[in-house]
């Protein structure tokens, strides 16, 4: 019996076209994504792949497996939620029903049956991805060993218990309801869980649920992958252990529960069964009649106000019957859900939350509601489109004296109805968060601004879109696919080269609000963009009318006869006034972009990075005087977004031979009004594209002269560009550095660092670094390439109403021509870095002992003002105490607007974005609460030691010296001030992001030594490993052999220091014993994986208590890809005892170990709770949890 | 006001030819258009109703080009289409409303008082906050005429209304059509023969896509009287006799056979004369269109 069903059910779908469409479909996405991964499309990546992980490795296939199948639920739904149901849908179940069948065979056969056939349909994918790798135009270089067990792993790990399970809770509930609908809002239910567990994910606490809640699998996945390297994602497959073996354990017994309540509720009898109802009936005796009727006598009116009229009734009852609707109240129900588990993660860092401000809130929820918006206009346009022909009622409708675009704007008005509505519904929301925050600045105008004014027109647009996608394809499920396809599109065009924002529909120049500065100048391009798609949304609207079926017949052919009738003038006119405003806008924009702007596609700026080093490397060696000191006037007009720089440069030839050719670099948008320099010259070669400049000088600069350069730049911004609208300088809160000044010679920065990209261009592989120790690269600084130390002075003016800041201390300050002018002058040689800041600031000012501390914000951001000026005593206090003096008098914070969300540590000067800090919420009561507006500050603060006095050569290393020792520095204010137990919980951040960070790298990790500004190496290993060096060694040790290399190196000119001389300090405070640990944490990659096996204890005669621990270790060495190599142990490591009580310490003491199992008793004097080795996680070990175990007696 | 359809032809796409060269002459008052199922009934009454294009012909109402000037005829047209649903949540008189609304009727006083009495004249008044989901399938019927009846309709079509309605339902909705006033064109498409002979003053059978008839039923019975004979018969002699005479319908009666066979005289003596129904004539006309050579075929 099952097997008949069974049989019946595979001949079923054999039968059918769409079986071979879906499979058709998957082998194309397969195919296509392994070419794209392939390098058979210009600069896509793909699946996790691309860098040093292949192709065809197991990672990116079981990545690119799992998450097409997801897509692929749409097709469950559609098989295996409808195995049972189509009977009753085509009403057949009488048939069957009636028939001797077992309840076991039908629905067991029906289940079995339609879930062979959706794994049959997901083998494309695995098929598309392995035959789609042997395209002959691939690049093999970008293919490994196949392993064919990667392309199976995936179904057994993913597709298959998905599919089970998601196909059981489709079937059980169209099954049981009789209603489809049913399993769509189940699918948004699944979506649910996978957001929210994706959500969850980023604070560490919540690692477990997430793992657990997600019905995909995936963030399981992620988190028993989240470490793997480059080595591991090319050998290993995913393991099928840990929370993934839970994770799908979990879900796959949901699957059977609910096949088995299908199985237990479902009875033929009940289901052959007319749904109830109670019809209306009717009685009483029939007689002829004996009058004619009356018609009443009404008066038609046929205008068109009365259409209107008609046409606004219609959407309001459309609009009413949507949000009555119990599907769509179970989707938004599902939104909203989704948006408050979204809140609960409220833009934090380091498990902390910012202050829900309006944005930040706004952000949150508009993006976290945004999908399900998408669903609904997805949805819904069909189900308005369809509705009359649905109910079957459309003949009525369409044989009633109504204007022909009656029927279809009213529909799309609904919509858009509808999604105000949504929007609405995201305002009350957020307010709600708002309030449960305890933050009440209701900022209503804000939020209209947002939702109803820039949200819900491009939502507009996507209705219209929608809606005029299902009125031509005419199948509603065509329509949503083609939806779903074009959601895709839109995701892939711009790395298919597509970027103009002309050419893709509804895409803007995008806009990025701040408290500071408002929506400023994004409005006007927005604006731009969007009415130009509302013009061809218009036209949308117009072929959907014309092409509106109001006929029993749906052919083309019968369409164009509609077509051809609804042509009337009017149309044509509207039409052509439409196209003609289209275009015209089109037109401008283009003029803005293309004419007045240069308009560059991304390859062609690759192609122009590719010229510039063809042209012009040939410099890089060539003698060039060095800048000595800078004097600038810099006029800033915050109102016209203008910016005009005038300034001297002193340059001083400080080789061995005279220098006739200076090259000068400019930014491509600088307009050159003038440069002069003061011995005459001659422009020999002006590259304005490439902002290359050679100037041959009349008579050669001597060795030890100086000559200087005056130069007058315009920044003026011309009309809008398609995107990266200018930032820098913006009505409040203008900000940017000295990349707007003059460079002298060629600077390899520039260059394109990817291989992938350079090979691509013929170009060599290149090194990201120089080596540690080459002497050349050492003569300039990491941060300038043409200067060592310099003096510097500045005027800066702005309008009355703002102030203007640059490094130094101010002279005077003056107004001037309804100008505000500021004069600061630096008294000893910084570095060539510096920046120019004007908002209209408030100030808040202190003092630490002769040092002025001032702080200049945004109004209304006061939250975290004293804790930055404490946070600053407290890092002047130990900075000054344990490394060197303080080279200013004066330490200034000043905020800027989020468009950049980082601070920056410039001379006495610590630019510091709204978004880090100033909006934090930190709780003192909470305990997991890190201080993060103080730890930045802390860590900024630092940076006036380790960058501004100490500075590395441009070697590798040199953000050790720069990054890691102002993390080190700044854990040490900051232990100081909250204690030791949340420097380990901030660690736990620090630990993840490293290991995580070895995950994504694209070329190769090397050791903290010779770090080559990777951040996921000097931030987060860096704290993590001077940490743990303090740690062994001792504070004062530390301490006192950083202040020596400060001592000797600071404001040192070149060479400048390297890591390697750093190492001779630390090496010197380091006992013989402990000497291994300086090369195992700085250079090499060193990993341990240290976990208690055993932990008893038994109490003694005496009253005190034995503890027994079995303790495994195992010390590896990585390389550059995370190949691991078993390493001796012959180390100090701590073991630690903890009693009763939060964290208390009965023991804690570094044991030498040198086997990777040993026994260890030790007596304490209390009663042990726990027991561990490397309980503070000091070593890098990428399963932390199992170094502590409880003790049992 | 009359309608006039004149070689009116519809090929569909598949080949199925369904309007052949129809030309038809509807006066004002109850117009049956009597044909088997799929004869090109529902073709040809969308055609009018303006839900589809023919291939050729033409149809005027009065002055109105009726295949051109669509909003024209939709402003004076009732239409009940063959099979109709419903919103299962809405009641009869918002419902209604609603369609009055679209049929132009403006003013807000003389729209309900439109529903209203349509909804008491269709016997529909003590269920009209009901959900027409709920109603059985006399009552969807009538509610379909009320609606047809919104407005000032000069031309009512109604296609297959009585199928599927018990006989109670079908007199109820019969004395309703009865009612509608004579100076309105009615076109009722049936394949019930009743549904003609109790309410149509003029009638025309159409039969795979062509007029086989035309004429009011009356005098149409009269071209028939004394042409219907009469036999019963085992079932093993059908066969025999349906070779012998023209046999026009056959139905079973008593577990025999009930021969009907048109003729101007008496096939033989075993045969009985009888008074011929419209139902005879709808037999014999397709009967006809069966065994007669299709000469108009070519044409």
């Amino acid at each position: 019996m099952f097997y008949e069903f069974f049989r019946f059910e595979l001949k079923y779908h054999f039968s059918r076209i769409s079986t071979y469409v879906y499979f058709a479909i998957f082998f194309a996405l397969g195919f296509i994504a392994i070419n794209a991964a392939g390098g058979a499309f210009e600069s896509v990546s793909v699946g996790g792949s691309g860098g040093k992980v292949f192709a065809n490795a197991p990672y990116p296939t079981f990545q690119l497996i799992s998450v097409f199948s997801y897509f692929g639920v749409m097709i469950i739904a559609a098989i295996m939620g409808t195995a049972v149901y189509r009977d009753y849908e085509h009403n057949t179940h009488a048939l069957f029903y009636t028939a001797p069948i077992s309840k076991a065979g039908y629905l067991g056969g029906r289940f079995a049956g339609s879930m062979l056939i959706v794994l049959l349909i997901f083998t494309g994918l695995a098929l598309g991805l392995f035959l789609g790798s042997f395209m002959p135009w691939l690049d093999r270089s970008k293919f490994g060993s196949y392993n064919l067990l990667a392309y199976i792993q995936p179904y057994l790990v993913t597709v298959i218990p998905n599919t089970f399970f998601i196909g059981a809770v489709f079937f059980a509930l169209a099954t049981l309801s009789r209603n489809v609908l049913a399993t769509y809002v189940a699918a948004i239910v699944l979506l649910l869980g996978y957001l929210a567990a994706g959500n969850l994910i980023s604070d560490i606490e919540n690692e477990m649920i997430a793992a657990l809640v997600d019905p995909f699998g995936n963030s399981a996945v992620d988190l028993e992958t989240r470490y793997w390297t480059v080595a591991d994602k090319n050998t290993l497959l995913v393991p099928f252990t840990g929370k993934i073996l839970l994770n799908r354990a979990l879900w796959t017994a949901f699957g059977i529960l609910v096949f088995g309540a299908v199985f237990k509720r479902f009875s033929f009898s009940q289901f052959a069964s007319e749904k109830k109802n109670k019809r209306l009936r009717e009685t009483e005796i029939v007689e002829a009649p004996i009058q004619t009727l009356v018609l009443p006598k009404v008066s038609q009116h046929f205008s068109f106000k009365n259409s209107l009229l008609q046409m606004f009734r219609a959407a309001i009852g459309e609009f009413k019957a949507i949000v009555k609707d119990m599907y769509f109240i179970a989707i938004v129900v599902a939104g909203v859900m989704f948006l408050f588990i979204s809140a609960s993660q409220l833009d934090s860092l380091y498990g902390t939350s910012v202050y829900p401000v309006t944005y930040s809130i706004l952000e949150l929820t508009s993006g976290s509601f945004a999908l399900f918006l998408i669903i609904i206009i997805t949805f819904y346009a069909g189900q308005l489109i369809w509705k009359e022909r649905e109910i079957r009622i459309s003949q009525i409708y369409d044989a009633l004296p109504t204007a022909s675009w009656m029927p279809f704007l009213s529909k799309f008005l609904a919509l858009v109805m509808v999604q105000a509505v949504l929007l609405f519904a995201v305002m009350l929301c957020s307010m709600l968060i708002q309030a449960f925050n305890g933050y009440f600045n209701f900022e209503i105008g804000h939020y209209i601004q947002e939702l109803f004014g820039f949200q819900l027109l491009n939502l507009v647009l996507l209705c219209a879109l929608t809606m005029f996608v299902q009125v031509m394809v005419n199948n509603k499920y065509t329509g949503h696919f083609i939806m779903v396809l074009y959601y895709l599109l839109m995701i892939f065009l711009p790395q298919l080269g597509v970027e103009h924002n002309m050419w893709r529909f509804g895409a803007d120049t995008g806009y990025t609000y701040s408290d500071m500065n408002g929506y400023g100048h994004f409005v006007a391009p927005y604006l731009w963009f969007n009415f130009y798609w509302a013009a061809f949304a218009v036209l949308l609207a117009i072929v959907s009318h014309l092409f509106w079926i109001r006929s029993t017949e749906t052919s083309w052919k019968a369409r164009t006869i509609g077509f051809k009738r609804r042509l009337s003038r009017g149309v044509q006119t509207t039409s052509f006034a439409t196209l003609a405003v289209f275009a015209g806008m089109g037109g401008y924009i283009f003029y803005n972009t293309n004419v007045l702007n240069d308009y560059k596609s991304s390859s062609a700026l690759e192609k122009e990075q590719v010229k510039f080093e063809r042209k012009y490397k040939k410099f890089e060696n060539a003698p060039q005087p060095r800048l000595k000191s800078v004097n600038v006037n810099v006029d800033i007009f915050p109102k016209e977004l203008n910016l005009a720089i005038r300034g001297k440069y002193v340059l001083k030839n400080q080789t061995g031979t005279p220098i006739d050719s200076l090259f000068v670099n400019l930014p491509s948008e600088a307009k050159v009004k003038s440069i002069k320099f003061s011995t005459p010259s001659s422009l020999v070669l002006s590259d304005k594209n490439l902002g290359f400049f050679i100037y041959k000088l009349s008579v050669p600069l001597q060795p030890n002269d100086s000559i200087e350069m005056n130069f007058d730049l315009g920044y003026k911004p011309d009309g809008f560009k398609n995107s990266g609208i200018n930032t820098s300088v913006v009505e409040n809160g203008t900000f940017f550095n000295s990349d707007r000044m003059p460079s002298l010679g060629y600077t390899s920065d520039f260059e394109i660092s990817d291989d992938d990209i350079r090979k691509k261009h013929g170009l060599k592989a290149k090194e990201r670094m120089a080596p540690v120790n080459d002497e050349h690269a050492r003569r300039n600084t990491y941060i300038s390439h043409f200067a060592d130390w310099i003096d510097f002075e500045a005027t800066v003016s702005t309008s009355p109403d703002q102030i203007a800041l640059a490094p130094g201390y101010l002279q005077k300050e003056w107004t001037e021509n309804g100008r505000r002018y500021f004069h600061y002058k630096m008294d000893s040689p910084i570095l060539n870095f510096y920046s120019f800041l004007s908002a209209r600031y408030e100030v808040r000012r202190d003092k630490w002992n002769d040092v002025a501390i001032e702080v200049y914000y945004h109004k209304g951001h006061e939250y975290n003002i004293n804790r930055m000026i404490h946070a600053v005593k407290k890092s002047l206090d130990y900075y000054t105490k344990n490394f060197s003096p303080y080279q200013h008098k004066q330490v200034r914070i000043l905020e800027f607007p989020r468009y950049a969300s980082f601070a920056q540590s410039f001379p006495n000067t610590i630019p510091y974005s709204e978004s880090i800090g100033f909006i934090a919420k930190v709780d003192p009561k909470d305990e997991d609460d890190i201080d993060y507006p103080f730890y930045v500050t802390a860590h900024e603060i630092a940076h006036q030691w380790w960058a501004h006095q100490v500075i590395g050569g441009n070697v590798q290393g040199a953000t050790l010296l720069a990054e890691s020792m102002s993390q080190y520095s700044a854990l040490m204010v900051m232990e100081k001030e909250y204690g030791r137990e949340k420097i380990e919980k901030f660690l736990k951040y620090e630990l993840q992001s490293y290991l995580g960070g070895r995950g994504s790298e694209r070329k190769k990790e090397v050791p903290l030594a010779l770090v080559e500004n990777q951040q996921y190496i000097h931030y987060n290993k860096g704290s993590l490993i001077l940490y743990a060096l303090r740690d062994y060694i001792g504070e004062e040790k530390l301490n006192g052999a950083l202040a020596q290399y400060i001592n000797a190196v600071k404001f040192q000119q070149p060479p400048y220091t390297n890591s390697t001389e750093f190492l001779t300090y630390i090496r010197s405070a380091t006992p013989d014993s402990m000497q291994y640990l300086v090369t195992d944490m700085f250079e090499k990659i060193t990993l341990f994986d240290n976990k208690v096996t055993a932990a008893t204890f038994k109490k003694l005669p005496d009253g005190k208590y034995a503890v027994d621990l079995t303790i495994e270790t195992q010390k590896l060495y990585a390389d550059s890809l995370g190949r691991e190599t078993d390493a001796a142990i012959n180390d100090w490591i701590d073991i630690g005892i903890f009693g009763e009580g939060k964290k208390k310490e009965l023991y804690l003491s570094k044991h030498k170990i040198d086997s990777k199992a040993e026994n260890i008793r030790i007596v304490v004097a209390e009663k042990p709770v726990k027991a561990g080795i490397d309980p503070y996680h000091k070593l890098i070990d990428r399963k932390p949890d199992d170094n502590v175990k409880a003790v049992s007696q | 006001m009359e309608l006039t359809i004149t070689n009116l032809s519809k090929t569909y796409p598949n080949g199925v030819h369904a309007l052949k060269n129809i030309s038809l002459t509807i006066p004002t008052g109850m117009f049956g258009l009597l044909g088997p199922n799929g004869a090109g009934k529902s073709t040809l009454m969308r055609t009018i109703a303006t839900l589809q294009e023919p291939d050729s012909g033409s149809i005027m109402l009065g002055a109105i080009d009726v295949l051109q000037q669509k909003d024209e005829v939709r402003r004076v047209l009732g239409y009940l289409p063959q099979e109709f649903g419903v919103y299962p949540k809405v009641s009869a008189e918002d419902m209604l409303e609603h369609f009055a609304l679209l049929k132009g009727i403006t003013n807000t006083k003389e729209r309900n008082e439109s529903v209203k009495s349509l909804l008491a004249q269709t016997n529909l008044y003590h269920v009209r906050k009901k959900h027409i989901g709920g109603f059985s399938g006399g009552m969807k019927q009538r509610f379909g005429i009320a609606q047809a009846l919104l407005g000032n309709p000069k031309l009512i079509i109604v296609d297959e209304p009585t199928a599927g309605l018990d006989p109670a339902e079908r007199i109820r909705f019969h004395n309703l059509l009865s009612e509608i006033g004579e100076n309105i064109i009615v076109i009722l498409s049936t394949h019930i023969v009743e549904d003609v002979s109790d309410l149509c003053s003029n009638m025309a059978i159409i039969y795979k896509g062509e007029v086989q008839l035309t004429g009011e039923p009356l005098k149409v019975l009269e071209d028939y009287k004394g042409k219907i004979w009469k036999k019963i018969v085992e079932k093993s002699e059908v066969e025999a006799h349906q070779k012998m005479y023209p046999v026009i319908s056959t139905r079973l009666f008593a577990g025999r056979t009930l021969l009907h066979v048109y003729s101007d005289v008496e096939p033989d003596s075993s045969f009985e004369n009888v008074a011929s129904t419209l139902e005879d004539v709808y037999f014999a006309t397709m009967k006809a269109r069966e065994t007669v050579p299709q000469l108009t075929e070519s044409l």
